[in-house]
């Protein structure tokens, strides 16, 4: 029998956990024993090397011309973007791939053959990211059963491991390496019902790093008077994993010494904080947001519950309890526990043939309900906008946040004598855009619907849209009067229209 | 030998009507057809002249369908089987033009001597008619006969109309030039930019029959450019004054056309400035236009503009802000605008545009730090003279509360 994994394809570090025999999330070792994958791709001697050895690389690669590695990849996904790596360029999929590799080498080594994976990606990621990320497993040679919102994740850990002391409504804070995620659920048992999602594409612990490494290279100009450049960050007391280490220790306490050239410099944890106030307002900025659109009472709240490493930062702790009025609940391991959730819902979502009686179990026990994570409608003509004036709408059908499986249906009509077609348009977008914006908006399919000839403007055109727990979407234009209709359905998952 | 029928020959008659409550006048006809016309393939044209004084002055009409092809100029064109045909013979009065007196505009306003032309055409040979006179292919008019409009009372008269509609353009263009010299100089491509328009407006002013001649258009128009730039580079320009002066003159067109023209001023050389944004922000004031176009125009500018160069003390007005909110208002301000950039990060295409999306949360996320804390530093304020302190909250939410409580501790 295949096993059932799920991967946490992290910006900084990525890992892999299994749903085990028992039915259980557990994490998955590298050859090493290590459970955290840093997400590194490096060319060492003509070979391509994933993780601690392209980890060290990266970081004595920084700030030259030729570099022979790449790192923290995952926020150009679904980008142009290319990595020079000695002769070759790749880009971030097929960096992404190399690490997904990695991943599934050791897991298989570790359980035996796997079955169909399933992959997180931020709440926030864009349509093109997702797809990047499907593109990464198919040519790291994995069969992808389905990507998952890494918030969820989390909390489908959180409730299945029966470490919340009662049901109720609670506010997932995901802070990790390159990403932000806010999601509001409301939990009961092993259920969770997502609320609200939001999140910063680009906010984590690697802006965080480079904050306190320009601290660091300040205090050190400060003290010498020398400019430091940004060819010599490399190697001067200024690498990024000597950074990392620091911010780590900055945790714990309140200043720390580093030697740089010969010179003790001095970082205290204020001088840090002040350094990132700029990303911790933002990160409030979301939260109050993602309250609002949940339409979510910080006071009704049950609790806040943590995910990724940089929700460590006393900070975001701070910042956490300010804004919620209330300590985050620490009762797991935030490295993890997006891992251990997507092997969750890998084992959630798989075939009852796939599994154990025991795993049979534990999976029927879990439950999962998404909200649809952007707004879906389609392009419309607004006749009433002034004297005779017409301009091209974005009328939403499916909100954001309207819990999914659901179905909408929005009328609209015809407007144009003897009119014999309609363009069927699919557009998404992340905010209530009320204009059709191509900048703002995404058509994401479009078709066309033939009418009868000869009748006046005003017919009616019914619009359906359904949309269903595998994050397929049916869309169904109809003529009211001639009962023609025209479908278009949409895999969400990969943001356009399905092959078939 | 059979007697031949005396001809009598077309003869024009006018009747009043209310049409859907509005006076609207009817154009009669009746006699025998000239022999011209017969089995031909004919067509009626009505144009109106304003006969006051010794020159005969066009009609304009605000209707399209009842204007000449290729300007406003009143002309009622219709087919005969429009009107149900024409024999050779029209024993009865038969109605062929109706005249809606609300779409008329006479060069003068008050009461006026209107006469109506009207004209048997054939379409083989389409006479073109330009202002009411025929100017190309003689030979297609068959027919031609003259009736006096009863007095009709008009408001305005266009003469007087496009002289507003240029003390108008006067005030857009010194606003316009008011927004350039923002930044503290009229640049060539700000002027050449601020001409161009200028010159657009005198080709639609000639259009639309000003009653001026060429020489004296380009006489006035020139004028126009010349006080306004004289004017700018005296620093005499007050955008609140001008902006005031506008809400009461301009045309919602007009609004437009000024918002266009500070638009293009503002990109042309593709660098966001802060005090152009203050401009803006006055026009934003004093305009009474909905928030919502003020709201477009900023994202325009966000996404077309290099914002980069909007440093952290300047991004007040950029941001959308008003110095006359509270706290509150300013702080609910600040998260919408950032729930809409961080929203649109995900579909902006690569490039400036999602740099740009990127650099405007970074700017909201300071500001949100830096103007809603209890004692926001005071920043000077080149062109408006609205500048107050943000007042202290008068009832905070447990955001706000908690949001000062955070800035209290971490600053």
């Amino acid at each position: 029998m295949s096993s059932v994994i799920g991967i946490d394809l992290g910006t900084t570090y990525s890992a892999v956990a299994q749903f085990d025999e028992f039915g259980r999330p557990v994490m998955i070792p590298d050859p090493e024993g290590k459970y955290l994958l840093p997400s590194c791709v490096a060319l060492i001697n003509d070979e391509w090397r994933v993780g601690v050895d392209a980890w060290g690389q990266w970081s004595a690669d920084y700030g030259i011309e030729d570099k022979s590695s790449a790192a923290r990849f995952k926020r150009e996904m679904g980008t142009s973007k290319q990595y020079p790596i000695g002769p070759h360029s790749l880009n971030p999929v097929e960096l992404s791939s190399h690490v997904l590799k990695n991943l599934a080498s050791y897991a298989e080594q570790a359980v035996g053959p796997l079955a169909p994976v399933v992959i997180t990606v931020p709440a926030n990621f864009s349509n093109e990211a997702r797809q990047a990320t499907i593109n990464a497993a198919e040519s790291a040679g994995l069969e992808l059963a389905n990507i998952i919102n890494e918030p969820t994740a989390a909390a489908m850990y959180y409730a299945y491991s029966g470490k919340l002391s009662q049901a109720g409504i609670y506010a997932v804070f995901d802070l990790g390496g390159g990403t932000f995620d806010i999601t509001i659920a409301e939990f009961d048992g092993k259920s969770v019902e997502v609320i609200w999602s939001d999140g910063i594409a680009r906010l984590g612990g690697v802006d965080f790093d480079e904050a306190l490494q320009t601290v660091v290279k300040e205090k050190y100009e400060g003290l010498t008077g020398e400019i430091v450049s940004e060819e010599h960050m490399n190697h001067e007391g200024f690498d990024l994993r000597r950074i990392q280490d620091l911010k780590h220790s900055l945790s714990r306490r309140e200043k720390v010494s580093v030697f740089v050239k010969g010179q003790v410099i001095e970082v205290t944890r204020e001088e840090f904080e002040a350094k990132i106030s700029n990303f911790v307002t933002q990160v409030y900025l979301c939260c109050e947001n993602a309250l609002e659109g949940g339409n979510v009472d910080p006071h009704r709240l049950d609790g806040v519950i943590l995910a990724g490493g940089s929700t460590r930062m006393p900070i975001i702790q701070q910042t956490v309890q300010h804004l919620f009025g209330q300590d985050p609940l620490s009762i797991a391991n935030v490295d993890e526990v997006v891992a251990l959730g997507a092997a969750l819902y890998a084992g959630h979502r798989s075939d009852t043939d796939v599994l154990t009686k025991l795993q049979q179990a534990s999976a029927a026990e879990m439950s999962v309900q998404d909200v649809a994570n952007k707004h879906f409608g389609t392009r419309a003509i607004d006749d009433n906008f002034g004297m005779g004036e017409r301009r091209l709408i974005n009328s939403i059908i499916i909100e954001k946040g309207t819990p999914i499986p659901c179905s909408m249906t929005e009328k609209y009509h015809t407007v144009a004598p003897n009119q014999t077609e309609i363009n069927c348009t699919i557009t998404e977008c992340d905010h209530e855009e009320e204009t059709f914006d191509p900048k703002f908006v995404r058509i994401i399919a479009e078709g066309s619907l033939e009418l009868p000839p000869g009748r006046p403007p005003g017919q009616e055109i019914q619009v359906t849209y359904k949309y269903d727990i595998n994050q397929i979407m049916h869309c169904y234009f109809e003529d009211t009067d001639s009962g023609k209709k025209k479908e278009i359905t949409v895999d969400l998952m990969k943001g356009g229209p399905r092959d078939d | 030998m059979p007697v031949a029928r005396k001809k009598t020959p077309l003869k024009l008659r006018t009747s009043e009507i209310t049409l859907e409550n509005l006076p609207t006048t009817l154009i009669d006809i009746i006699g025998d057809l000239p022999q011209t016309a017969y089995n031909k393939e004919l067509e009626l044209s009505i144009s109106l002249f304003d006969c006051d004084d010794d020159e005969v002055h066009p009609i304009l009409s605000t209707e399209e369908l009842f204007q000449e092809d290729h300007s406003m100029v009143y002309e009622l064109r219709l087919s005969t089987d429009a009107i149900g045909g024409l024999k050779k013979k029209i024993t009865k009065w038969k109605t062929i033009g109706i005249i809606p007196q609300t779409v008329l505009v006479p060069p003068y306003g008050g009461e006026r001597k209107i006469k109506a032309i009207v004209r048997l055409v054939d379409i083989a040979y389409d006479p073109v008619i330009e202002k009411g006179q025929v100017v190309e292919n003689f030979e297609g008019v068959l027919w031609t006969g003259e009736i006096d409009l009863d007095p009709m009372i008009l408001d305005w008269g266009y003469v007087y109309i496009e002289k507003q509609k240029r003390r108008t353009q006067s005030i857009i263009l010194k606003v316009a030039m008011a927004v350039a010299m923002a930044d503290g100089s009229l640049s060539a491509l700000e002027r050449k930019i601020i001409k161009s328009r200028v010159h657009h407006w005198r080709d639609n002013a000639k259009n639309r029959c000003d009653g001026m001649t060429d020489q004296k258009r380009k006489t006035a128009y020139q004028g126009m450019m010349r006080r306004a730039v004289q004017r700018a580079r005296a620093k005499k320009l007050n955008m609140t004054a001008l902006i005031k002066s506008l809400r009461y003159m301009a045309s919602p067109h007009e609004w437009s056309d000024t918002l266009d023209l500070c638009l293009e001023v503002i990109t042309c050389n593709g660098i966001a400035d802060n005090n152009q944004f203050i401009a803006l922000n006055d026009i934003a004031h004093y305009s009474a236009l909905e928030p919502t176009v003020f709201e477009n125009i900023r994202d325009y500018l966000i996404m077309h503009l290099d914002i980069t160069k909007i440093v952290e003390s300047e991004s007040y007005e950029f941001l959308g802000l008003d110095r006359n909110w509270d706290l509150v208002t300013t702080r609910k301000h600040l998260r919408s605008e950032y729930k809409k950039w961080n929203s649109r990060l995900n579909t902006v295409p690569d490039g400036k545009s999602r740099d740009n999306t990127q650099a405007i949360l970074d700017m909201i996320g300071k500001a949100y730090k830096k103007y809603t804390q209890p004692n926001p530093v005071k920043k000077p304020v080149a062109l408006s003279k609205k500048t107050q302190p943000i007042p202290q909250p008068q009832s905070e939410s447990f955001f706000d509360q908690a949001q000062l409580k955070l800035f209290n501790d971490s600053e």
